[in-house]
């Protein structure tokens, strides 16, 4: 297992796309930073009161929350207004699902790449168990989402910086909250990153892979949600990964980040279950 | 005696369909093996299922004298190179090695050189291997199959596509690796003649049926030596050898005839058609090639 999780390591480092996809989503992060820090000095107390409420109760009232297809980024704000720290301000980018996007796409191209170009008919019959194969791949894919994050980060943090033209504030309010956030959003980023692997795995396709990711990033999961609603009153919204993520943030309620944990770690051993079986039980063509 | 595969009646169903119909198949130890067989006979299931890569319906299969299920730990011991070979194209040669070594776990500095010396491309390994002729990728196809020092080497139409000097370099390298290494090669080939110069022994396999399993030294006798009769009238001809008692031959176009029995009355043949009347442009005693002989056996000549 650990020299699959070297090989794929190597051969991650070695591919121009991850790298684009990486360049691609630091330029996104700068840009956000600067198009919400304009946007900001046009805010309204009602704004912020509404982003006061979405931040703190996530997404998951059907009922109370307005639908956005795509992402929508806003800076952080506390009760006060707005206040820009690099950390929070990585949250909330977080809960937008932008580094979700991309995770989307270098996921799908990642996990296909070896059954594409047929290098898996290399390894496959050599290594003692087929199922590893997925696995380290997943692996491999969570340090990519670990390196995303630290990036992302450091980008905001940078351009804040800039913008302000003094060193941004790190982060507000309760650290250890605030840690905890990241590291569930890490954990939800990773399963999602596994959930469209395991699609690119059984389809053999990395464009229905990416499609599915960005739909799904996208807020696909809501009308799926709504549409169970309105059919039989039942709220299934926090069942879903994506919409997890979009609903823990720095000041989110223990309740949700500890449903948010679970709900990341069952779809994560389900995904990557399903995704090992296939590629033991699978021929490899 | 010691045998490095041995199926029993292995089966691959595909659906309805059978690609490999009860195949019972035997290499020995440090013999190269030639799988002959048309486009869709079954070969690369079947070099697929003993490669770990495609499960079996039905049979065994028998790997260094070990049951397929407790292979593991042979499993690194075999090499493959299935259909064209897999690789990134956008990284090097040598790249593409290393992936494959860290994956087994082989960490020594300049191993990928000493496999890309093995096969000829010391010196494009920097290359990336998108810029790679068809040649060159199937030389590093090989290199990828010689990572770890396997024993059995599996290896499906490697010479595929290949110019005349490509192959002789490829079929240099398998005897090379036979002499020096003791390696057992599993190899099909369309290139029947090709394969004729390396192999030990020869599996025919047509329509998923292993139909022969020969030497290559008793092919070499049964790809027989006949009689090429070149003259003006082949349907003429005929009658003056059912006359003369020749009752295997086969008249292949207006102006060939091929005969299979009593070769040694060449002579006599030749005066008695010049005495009635026809005129013989040239008769000699050819052998019989092995691709007409793969023919014949897999129903092919009735086919053209």
């Amino acid at each position: 297992m650990l020299n699959l999780i070297r090989m794929n390591i190597f051969r991650m480092i070695h591919s121009k796309s991850m790298w684009i996809i990486l360049a691609s989503m630091m330029a996104f992060a700068a840009l956000n930073v600067c198009m919400s820090l304009n946007e900001a000095n046009t805010y309204t107390e009602q704004d912020i009161q509404s982003i006061l409420n979405q931040q703190s109760g996530g997404q998951y009232d059907i009922d109370t929350n307005d639908f956005n297809f795509g992402i929508t980024a806003n800076l952080p704000v506390s009760g006060d207004g707005i206040r820009v720290s690099a950390m929070n301000n990585f949250t909330t980018d977080l809960m937008s699902c932008v580094v979700l996007v991309f995770l989307a796409i270098a996921s799908a191209l990642f996990f296909n790449a070896e059954t594409k170009n047929g290098f898996i008919k290399n390894i496959a019959g050599q290594v003692n168990d087929r199922a590893e194969l997925f696995l380290a791949k997943a692996i491999t894919m969570a340090i990519y989402t670990f390196v995303c994050f630290v990036i992302y980060f450091i980008t905001d943090f940078v351009t804040l910086s800039i913008y302000t033209g003094s060193v941004a504030e790190l982060y507000y309010g309760n650290l250890g909250k605030l840690m905890a956030c990241v590291g569930i959003q890490f954990v939800l980023h990773v399963t999602f990153s596994s959930g469209v692997g395991l699609v690119a795995t059984l389809t053999r396709s990395s464009s229905m892979a990416i499609t599915l990711g960005l739909f799904s990033s996208f807020g696909m999961g809501m009308i799926v949600s709504t549409f169970v609603y309105v059919l039989t009153n039942i709220n299934i919204t926090r069942y879903f990964v994506v919409d997890n993520v979009k609903a823990v943030i720095f000041n989110s309620e223990y309740k949700i980040l500890y449903g948010a944990l679970a709900v990341g770690i069952i779809y994560a051993v389900v995904y990557n279950l399903a995704g090992s079986l296939i590629l033991k039980k699978r021929d490899v063509v | 005696m010691e045998y490095v595969l041995r199926t029993s009646n292995l089966t691959k169903m595909f659906s309805k369909h059978c690609a490999v119909d009860n195949v019972s198949l035997h290499i020995k130890r440090g013999e190269i093996y030639g799988f002959i067989g048309r486009n869709g006979a079954g070969k690369t299931t079947f070099m697929k299922m003993i490669s770990g890569l495609s499960a079996h319906t039905a049979g065994e299969i028998e790997l260094f004298g070990e049951k397929m299920n407790n292979i593991s730990k042979y499993k690194s011991r075999i090499g493959n190179l299935i259909e064209a070979p897999g690789i990134y194209p956008n990284m090097s040669g040598r790249s593409n090695l290393r992936c494959k070594s860290l994956a087994l776990g082989i960490h020594r500095e300049g191993y990928e050189d000493k496999l890309l010396e093995m096969v000829g491309l010391n010196n494009v390994g920097n290359k990336k291997v998108k810029n790679y002729s068809l040649g060159m990728k199937q030389r590093l196809g090989i290199a990828f199959a010689l990572v770890g020092e396997p024993d059995f080497l599996i290896l499906d139409e490697p010479i595929n596509g290949l110019d005349p000097q490509g192959i002789a370099e490829i079929r240099d390298i398998l005897l090379k690796l036979k002499a020096e290494k003791n390696m057992t090669i599993l190899i099909s080939s369309h290139i029947l003649e090709e394969l004729s110069k390396i192999a030990d022994t020869f599996g025919i396999i047509n329509e998923g049926r292993l139909i022969q399993e020969i030497s290559a030294e008793d092919l070499m006798n049964k790809c027989s030596d006949y009689i090429e009769l070149k003259l003006d009238n082949a349907s003429r001809a005929t009658t003056i050898l059912d006359k003369l008692g020749f009752n295997d031959y086969k008249v292949t176009d207006k102006e060939t005839i091929c005969i299979y029995d009593q070769l040694d009355r060449s002579g006599e043949l030749n005066s008695e058609l010049v005495q009635n009347g026809c005129m013989v442009k040239s008769i000699s005693v050819v052998q019989e090639k092995l691709e007409d002989y793969f023919l014949k056996l897999t129903g092919g000549d009735k086919d053209a």
